[in-house]
């Protein structure tokens, strides 16, 4: 069964449809986009600050298995 | 090999979103977000970040990767890895695979991307060619005490996992307190280092934090935080080429 991950689609959706990001950019337009995909005041309001790091953090707990990237090792 | 830059599906390029739509198989290492916008793109898509181990030292994690993509290469499939950023900054696996693939005779090749560098170019205003530009990673920084020319800026990359060996992130509060000592021998305690770390996501500020090199120790360092260093002098101008030159630099 897929997971209900609402934020991580937002933002999906947010990278993929110029017209969802203006809609999501007009005051009077995006509550009605919030409300689609269910969004809690909390994750309105990081997305309003353009608080990356809220979200991230709520996008993490959508996955808690996904594992942060550290993509170079050092050698000695 | 491609890049996704830092914001996925707006930083790929239409070079490499074609890659990956048209390889027979894709593997990828890419946030939760990216990893969904891969998935639409080709249906083979398949992530390689669960051979991450926190018991494990990151050298044998890459290694892995290597040995994942060379396997589907192997089976005589067109494979197209993509990596969060710039494929060929700061990442083992993909130089190590394309190296690895060649001498097995198989054709590779990578694409350029946008890399958290160029995003730190952009969002702090700053021009690395102005006054030059160290870039090196923090442990490494460290380990083989690099020299610094404080008329130079710094970029140090994974402040976040330094001395780490494994994929467990937050730095060694050791290795942050000698961090902070090397560089104040060439910046001193109370020069300004910015804390950057970009959006990854179409709606989203920058995070820029200024710090004072003395609090770097205390300070909660991110995992993808990168540390900037602006020169602290002025560099000096040798006269015998300005002579030469007949000017002076603008």
């Amino acid at each position: 069964m897929p997971r209900n991950t609402p934020i991580t689609d937002f933002l999906y959706r947010l990278e993929v449809d110029s017209d969802f990001v203006n809609r999501v950019l007009d005051e009077e337009r995006r509550e009605a986009a919030f409300d689609e995909y269910g969004l809690d005041d909390s994750t309105r309001a990081a997305i309003v600050d353009k608080d990356f790091k809220t979200l991230q953090a709520l996008v993490d707990v959508e996955h808690p298995d996904k594992v942060h990237i550290i993509p170079r090792g050092w050698v000695v | 090999m491609v890049g996704t830059g830092i914001r996925t599906a707006l930083h790929t390029t239409p070079e490499a979103r074609t890659c990956i739509e048209r390889a027979d198989k894709v593997l990828f290492l890419l946030d939760a977000v990216g990893a969904r916008w891969i998935a639409t793109l080709n249906a083979s898509a398949e992530t390689l970040d669960h051979l991450y181990s926190a018991d494990l030292a990151r050298t044998e994690t890459y290694r892995a990767m290597v040995d994942m993509i060379l396997r589907e290469v192997r089976h005589g499939l067109d494979v197209c890895v993509a990596l969060y950023g710039h494929p060929g900054v700061l990442v083992n696996p993909s130089h190590a695979a394309i190296s690895q693939a060649r001498s097995e005779g198989y054709p590779a090749t990578m694409l350029p991307a946008i890399s958290a560098e160029d995003c730190l170019v952009a969002d702090l205003g700053v021009d690395p060619t102005r006054w030059g530009l160290h870039s090196y990673e923090a442990t490494e920084f460290l380990l083989y005490r690099r020299v610094l020319d404080p008329s130079v800026a710094l970029i140090l990359w994974q402040v976040g996992a330094l001395g780490e060996r494994r994929a467990r992130i937050g730095p060694n509060p050791d290795a942050l307190r000698l961090l902070t000592d090397r560089l104040a021998g060439s910046y001193g305690f109370d020069h300004e280092l910015i804390m950057y770390e970009a959006s990854p996501y179409a709606i989203g500020e920058p995070s820029i934090n200024r710090v004072r090199l003395s609090d770097l120790p205390a300070i909660e360092v991110r995992p993808m935080v990168t540390v900037y260093v602006p020169p602290a002098v002025a560099p000096t101008i040798d006269a015998e080429a300005s002579a030469v030159l007949g000017a002076l630099p603008t």
